[in-house]
């Protein structure tokens, strides 16, 4: 099975964040879809490879050839030379051209970022669909040799995201609160906002709150604590408030629990006794 | 009279009235109503309130299993419903990701609001498209081995009462640690 969805329904932000922290490996390919009202927009691919959940390369074409064209149309180093110099067949085309000094340090860094450079603008399109395929071999004639984690990448396309259309169903809600997850720390730079708005995540105070007392667009705050979900240091949770008093519900929920009502809130249900549950767990067991 | 309430809540088109269906020894107590909205792409009907079956263990001892709406316009039904449970599944279907932050948002809504024993049921796994139950905990942010992420067919006896008996030994392991 492989992982496969559309934009609108799992955005790629949240896929990059389950390929994080689920370590994976393999091929992300997405394919972009045509805008309806754009007579210029047309649907093309991309190939985003993984390793270990860092990403380690990405192309718009399946030839092998994207990697050597960036350099040579770069001319710091021809065809040819690379050819001759790329010798080892199991080891990353830059690092390969380095270590034979044909690259420097600083031209695999560009190069690499390049490379993050578009995975950047595919979180900006709107009509997509994607699949993950975990069986695709090493694309060692893309790679530079160099990775970053997918989670940083997620942190910078959104923070330069301009359309957040795509992912308004993915924000959370204005009036639901953030609680930090226990012993998550974080493991990537916090810009000042993201420390602000992580400093509220007690469960206690709405989105909307948090933007109130740090005197900034609700839309920053929800996005900010959108990346911090991504990031695993936060869970969108419900205020907890007081619920009214009810005392008579629907028929049905009155016959399943007749004291609602006049429950205490917290009140633990009652437990039942030891002698049922070993009854229950029989009569289960000769079921299967 | 012993009565063991289980909440079984998940999206739209979970399984969830099936799941409930399919054991329960009485008629399914139902609300479920022809879906007007978006929801009627998935199903065409849907509960609006909650459904009830009911399990008779002994002449005093009954399993009632509640089934929470999916919809989001109906999201007060959960805490209603929650409260007095004993435990609850939380069911996810596979092969629908577009439901997985809803799933996610239901499973937080109840983790605040309770610790009681729960168990996720991951449904439609035969499907084409399916996702693997790994990538779904992923999604849930579900990372902690204490959270139990099972496959369950709702439409197979056999494959309800068994996630069933696993909710009822993890609720008896809780009781002892308690």
């Amino acid at each position: 099975m492989s992982l496969s969805s559309s934009f609108n329904d799992f955005s790629l932000a949240e896929l990059f964040q389950l390929i994080d922290q689920g370590k994976k490996s393999g091929c992300l390919t997405v394919r972009t879809l045509p805008e309806l009202n754009s007579a210029e927009s047309k649907s093309e691919n991309y190939y985003i490879w993984f390793n270990q959940g860092r990403v380690v390369a990405a192309t718009s074409r399946l030839s092998g050839q994207c990697l050597v064209s960036r350099i040579t149309q770069r001319n710091w180093a021809s065809r040819v030379e690379i050819e001759e110099n790329a010798t080892l067949a199991s080891m990353p085309l830059g690092l390969s051209l380095k270590i034979q000094g044909i690259l420097s340090s600083e031209q695999l860094n560009l190069l690499f970022a390049g490379q993050i450079q578009q995975i950047r603008q595919l979180f900006e399109i709107q009509k997509g669909v994607f699949k993950f395929d975990s069986k695709i071999n090493v694309p060692w004639r893309e790679m530079t040799g160099l990775s970053l984690r997918a989670i940083e990448v997620v942190f910078m396309a959104l923070r330069v995201l301009k359309n957040w259309e795509v992912l308004e169903d993915a924000l959370p809600d204005k009036n639901n609160a953030i609680q930090s997850i226990p012993e998550s720390k974080p493991q990537i730079p916090l810009s000042p906002l993201e420390w602000h708005v992580w400093e509220f995540a007690k469960g206690n105070v709405s989105l909307q709150g948090i933007a109130n007392q740090l005197n900034q667009p609700i839309e920053l705050i929800r996005q900010a604590s959108f990346r911090l979900i991504l990031a695993g240091l936060v869970e969108e949770v419900p205020l907890i408030k007081l619920s009214p008093e009810i005392e008579d519900p629907m028929d049905l929920s009155v016959m399943a629990f007749s004291n609602y009502g006049r429950q205490k809130r917290n009140e633990q249900p009652l437990q039942v006794s030891t002698a049922f549950l070993q009854n229950l767990v029989g009569f289960l067991r000769s079921k299967t | 009279m012993e009565i063991l309430r289980v909440v079984i809540t998940g999206a739209v088109g979970s399984g969830k009235t099936t799941f409930i269906r399919n054991i329960s020894e009485i008629d399914v107590v139902d609300t479920d109503k022809r879906a007007t909205d978006e929801t009627s792409e998935i199903k065409l009907r849907t509960t609006v309130a909650l459904d009830f079956g009911r399990l008779t263990i002994a002449p005093n001892q009954s399993l009632h299993l509640y089934g929470t709406p999916g919809q989001e316009r109906f999201e007060f039904m959960w805490e209603i419903l929650i409260k007095k449970a004993n435990a609850y599944i939380l069911l996810v279907d596979a092969h629908r990701p577009e439901s997985l932050r809803y799933s996610r948002r239901i499973l937080n809504f109840m983790k605040r609001q309770t610790q009681i024993p729960m168990l996720i049921g991951v449904t439609h796994t035969d499907c084409e498209e399916a996702w693997e139950i790994n990538d779904i905990a992923l999604a849930l942010g579900v990372v902690k081995e204490d959270t139990t992420i099972m496959k369950v067919n709702a439409n197979d006896k056999n494959s309800v009462f068994i996630m069933l008996l696993k909710l009822v030994e993890k609720l008896a392991e809780s009781y002892q640690y308690s």
